[in-house]
């Protein structure tokens, strides 16, 4: 059995000292991991990341998160990264770490990703410099996905996002932003690897539960979805989840995708 | 050359959401900004009683002709009372 407990979006600041450490001290005992799926702190200042570090130090089972919008505002994610990293946290772009519990193998593969919309409303990576670079973010993103997806060879894997892989978690909020919110290019790269969980946060007003079209569970943990300070799940079993059969990228016409 | 538009609170709104994001003592994105007459409706929910007390202040200096009608939420990090079992 494997117990994760999982947050994401709690914007911590200065103004936040106190208000989530009372309500963590019981998470050692409730999960074996705590995953944060971005915007740890209010404006990407590191002083902020200082004080979360601290709400967080009572939590004594190891901690995996990914970076999210609101932890690049102010160019500093490497800082805000060594604050996290010199506590233990382990922050993961583009990269993966796996972990014995109970005898069971479970790997977490964590990108922050970035936007681009959904089939049928999608944006290209056409025309202007901007427009490419915006896509093509997304793109690199999801192939680093992959390829970190790819990396591990445990039982359960999970990949953690800050940015939506579907449109189904983002239920709530105004479709017209959906763009900004998340990408099917995360999804159809966790689909060509196959996955038993992906979290994610970033869409305050969306829904909690939804699926990839390969059948992968997918989470929105944003504090302000879930209404509480964590998501507790658990995989009673050890079935890993086959991966379902995707045309390769190279294989679409007019498709660049550099997945390896 | 047609009227001018009598109601431009859209434009308004977005800049309101705009100040929130960029306020120093905000940086929320995603709270909700709605706009009734000379009244400003907030609603969603900020991470802290200070940033809620903020964004109020904020939205009252940018437009002190109007009224300000704070229906924010402060996140509650209650401890989880269920756990989702999956396959």
């Amino acid at each position: 059995m494997i117990r994760i407990a999982a947050m994401a979006d709690v914007h911590f600041g200065t103004d936040a000292v106190g208000t989530l450490r009372p309500h963590l001290v019981r998470l050692a005992e409730q999960a074996d991991l705590l995953l944060i799926a971005g915007d740890l702190t209010r404006v990407g200042d590191p002083a902020e990341a200082t004080i979360l570090v601290d709400e967080l130090r009572d939590v004594r089972v190891p901690i995996v998160a990914v970076l999210g919008n609101h932890d690049y505002h102010t160019d500093r994610p490497a800082a805000v990264t060594n604050v996290l990293a010199g506590a233990g946290i382990t922050v993961l772009e583009g990269n993966s770490i796996s972990f014995d519990i109970n005898g069971i193998r479970v790997g977490v593969a964590g990108v922050k990703g970035f936007g681009g919309g959904f089939p049928g409303a999608t944006a290209s990576d056409f025309g202007e410099p901007e427009m490419r670079a915006f896509v093509g973010h997304t793109k690199e993103r999801a192939a680093h996905l992959e390829s970190a997806l790819r990396s591990l060879e445990c039982d359960r894997r999970i990949a953690l996002l800050h940015y939506a892989p579907v449109p189904e978690t983002l239920q709530g909020e105004p479709v017209g932003i959906y763009p900004f919110l998340g990408s099917y290019l995360l999804a159809e790269a966790i689909d060509r690897v196959g996955a038993d969980l992906v979290l994610h946060g970033h869409a305050h007003h969306g829904s909690e539960q939804g699926v990839t079209e390969g059948g992968v569970p997918v989470r929105n943990v944003a504090q302000p979805v879930l209404r509480r300070a964590y998501a507790l799940f658990c995989f009673d079993g050890t079935d890993n989840r086959v991966p379902v059969e995707l045309p390769s990228p190279p294989e679409l016409a007019g498709w660049r995708y550099n997945a390896h | 050359m047609g009227d001018r538009p009598k109601d431009l609170n859209p434009y308004l709104i977005e800049h309101v959401r705009d100040a929130l994001a960029h306020d120093p003592r905000v940086g929320e994105l995603d709270v909700v900004v709605e706009i009734d007459g000379e009244t400003v409706v907030l609603s969603g929910t900020v991470a802290t009683a200070d940033r809620q007390e903020a964004a109020a202040d904020a939205v009252r200096d940018l437009l002190p002709n109007h009224h300000v009608r704070d229906e924010t939420e402060v996140a509650d990090f209650v401890e989880p009372t269920e756990v989702e079992h999956l396959p």
